[in-house]
């Protein structure tokens, strides 16, 4: 009957006289997994934990395949989640606490051992079953933690941002294994974490969260190259941000006028006199020699050099000023502090952000 | 860092060697000299007194009866003081901070002036079996003084800030998280409580319980008090055959079958704690 496996709709939490959560409205399609992604303290890991059931929301609901969990207690929420600090029951067993799950459902003993059996042999752990978490790596540990709600094949999955306790390799390892095993499973998933290249190699699709709501859900690339708001635009990867106001527009296409100075020709809709910004992705302006015809000038102030990589901040005549990274390949010398470019804004790549 | 450690612990160790071990070894040497009344301590040794305690059913009775007596208050702290330290163990900031205090109030009183306290409170004409008299709950009053029972309600309240301390030090070790991961699996609230906080609590448990159980069985203004000579139990022997008969080798024989009796059980604790934390 329904498309979504998992749906909140409207959810609040109020803390006192702080909100947390605002009005968080986000649907899962079924074997879909969404990143929530956002600074500490926006309110991310209370969404996941209203989902689990380990915070009552102030309002709104949250729907599990079409039932209405919202007032359900955590134990009959038929989700599994995998916390942060992994939350092994450190006086049992990998195989008991692979199997605790199964025992709270009353299975038979020849089934619990055979899942449990399968279970870890599916996160790779066949020979450490009697070993006791503390004598697990973290990466380890982390795996019984997803042996252990994997077993249970939930309808949800939850993830509490589950890498940042690993080391930077062994996260981008597991972050690939996750993905692998959850379209394995083809369970549901909603993953929070702060790290947005994990959330872009993760997830389906990413809610970006601010200051208790979502400010923009998409996919990966939808986030990436038309953010929706300002605070996405400067959370996800490095952006030009220029103040100033909107002066014509129509047809999704809008001139702006700067605060510093110059008119530049952008994507959006907004009503002549309209406060925004333009975001321009340091990456997507093209450096040229000067005058070439339909370039901007500009004076390089500063320059910096990464791995293959050169990036400017480029004073245009206009009087804004703007990031621009160019790749080094063979033959092109890196441009000189002072020295007078040539930069290329194209209109597709700029885009107006109302705020 | 070793050599600095040991050096930190020197001074304690020294007054310890000198006021406690000394007196001990002294104690225990007088324990296998013979006795003779009027005459006193004799140069002679034997092992006249332990035998004369271990062949004595009488003697037998008062260390069955201190084991019940520490048995029972031991219980009773468990029972009352596991939910009060799981209280205090979730509680943050200025209330956990006032309700600390609470639990320590037992102990900022002197021993004689608190169990004066529970004489007026537990005496026949008392205040809880007035009480209960007059709302008719009972004819007559229950016997609180010169029993045991007295002796254990005056002693599990002054001995529970002991083991609701060693609690929640343990409950405050647990993982928060790891409760809710098991509600996340499908647990209900009681097979939490038997599964994951009883066995992650049970070193609390047993350092709780082999302090109450030791200074229970130990004490002696309490039973003396409450008890009175009714009720004799090891520490009121020990001090009527060495204060009030001056028969130092019987008293020392009595505190050492004591003192072995504790050992015993201590080490018994140790090796359940050892195997449940697992090797």
């Amino acid at each position: 009957m329904t498309t979504y496996d998992l749906e909140m709709q409207g959810l609040r939490k109020i803390y006192g006289d702080s909100v947390a959560v605002d009005a968080v409205t986000l649907s899962l399609g079924k074997g879909e997994m969404v990143a929530l992604l956002g600074p500490s303290g926006c309110g991310k890991t209370t969404t996941l934990r209203m989902v689990a059931g380990f915070v009552e929301p102030s309002a709104g609901r949250i729907l599990l395949d079409g039932r209405d969990i919202t007032h359900v207690p955590a134990n009959q929420r038929d989700t599994g989640m995998v916390f942060q600090s992994y939350a092994l029951f450190p006086h049992m067993t990998v195989r008991r606490n692979v199997a605790f799950g199964l025992r709270c459902r009353h299975l038979p003993e020849d089934e619990v051992r055979r899942r449990t059996a399968e279970a870890i042999e599916l996160v790779g752990l066949g020979s450490f079953e009697e070993r006791y978490p503390r004598q697990l790596s973290g990466g380890q540990q982390q795996r019984v933690a997803l042996a252990r709600v994997l077993v249970l094949r939930p309808k949800l999955l939850l993830f509490d941002e589950p890498l940042s306790n690993l080391d930077a390799k062994l996260r981008v390892q597991m972050r690939q294994e996750i993905r692998r095993l959850q379209k394995d499973v083809g369970i549901t998933a909603l993953f929070v974490t702060h790290d947005q290249d994990e959330a872009s190699s993760i997830a389906d699709r990413i809610a970006v969260m601010n200051a208790g709501r979502i400010e923009q859900a998409g996919t990966p690339a939808e986030i990436y190259n038309e953010p929706a708001t300002r605070f996405v635009a400067d959370f996800i990867g490095t952006s030009n941000l220029i103040d100033g106001v909107a002066e014509t527009s129509g047809d999704g296409r809008m001139t702006f006028r700067a605060d510093a100075g110059g008119v530049f020709a952008a994507r959006g809709r907004a009503s002549t006199g309209a406060r925004g910004a333009l975001c321009i992705r340091p990456e997507k302006v093209d450096i040229c020699p000067p005058g070439v015809a339909g370039a901007r000038e500009g004076i390089v102030r500063r320059t910096a050099r990464t791995a293959g990589m050169m990036e400017y901040v480029v004073v245009l005549t206009d009087g804004p000023e703007l990031t621009v990274q160019e790749q080094l390949r063979h033959g092109i010398a890196p441009r000189e502090d002072g020295a007078l470019v040539g930069v290329v804004l194209r209109e597709e790549d700029t885009q107006f952000l109302v705020g | 860092m070793r050599q600095k450690g040991a050096a930190l612990v020197l001074p304690n160790f020294a007054w310890l060697a000198l006021f406690m071990l000394g007196p001990l070894i002294t104690l225990f040497v007088i324990s296998f000299r013979t006795y003779e009344a009027g005459r006193g301590i004799q140069d002679a040794w034997t092992i006249a007194h332990y035998v004369a305690f271990v062949a004595d059913p009488y003697h037998l009775g008062i260390l069955l009866r201190t084991l019940r007596l520490g048995i029972e208050v031991t219980a009773w702290c468990l029972v009352l003081g596991f939910p009060m330290a799981y209280g205090l163990s979730r509680l943050r900031g200025t209330p956990r901070a006032l309700l600390y205090f609470v639990v320590l109030l037992p102990l900022l009183t002197s021993a004689v002036v608190r169990t004066f306290g529970w004489m007026i409170v537990l005496s026949n004409n008392g205040f809880i079996n007035r009480t209960l008299i007059d709302l008719g709950v009972i004819d007559s009053p229950i016997r609180f003084m010169y029993s045991m029972l007295g002796i254990v309600v005056a002693l599990v309240q002054v001995l529970l800030p002991f083991m609701v301390l060693a609690l929640d030090a343990a409950l405050l070790n647990i993982d928060p998280r790891v409760y809710e991961a098991a509600r996340n699996l499908g647990a209900s609230r009681l097979r939490v409580f038997l599964q994951i906080t009883l066995p992650l609590s049970l070193p609390g448990i047993l350092s709780g319980s082999v302090l109450v159980f030791t200074l229970a069985i130990s004490a002696f203004v309490t039973p003396s008090l409450i008890g009175g000579p009714r009720v004799p139990v090891m520490a009121t022997l020990i001090y009527q055959q060495g204060m009030s008969l001056l028969n130092w080798p019987f008293g020392g024989a009595i505190a050492f079958v004591m003192l072995a009796t504790v050992v015993v059980l201590f080490l018994i604790a140790m090796r359940l704690a050892r195997q449940e934390r697992g090797t």
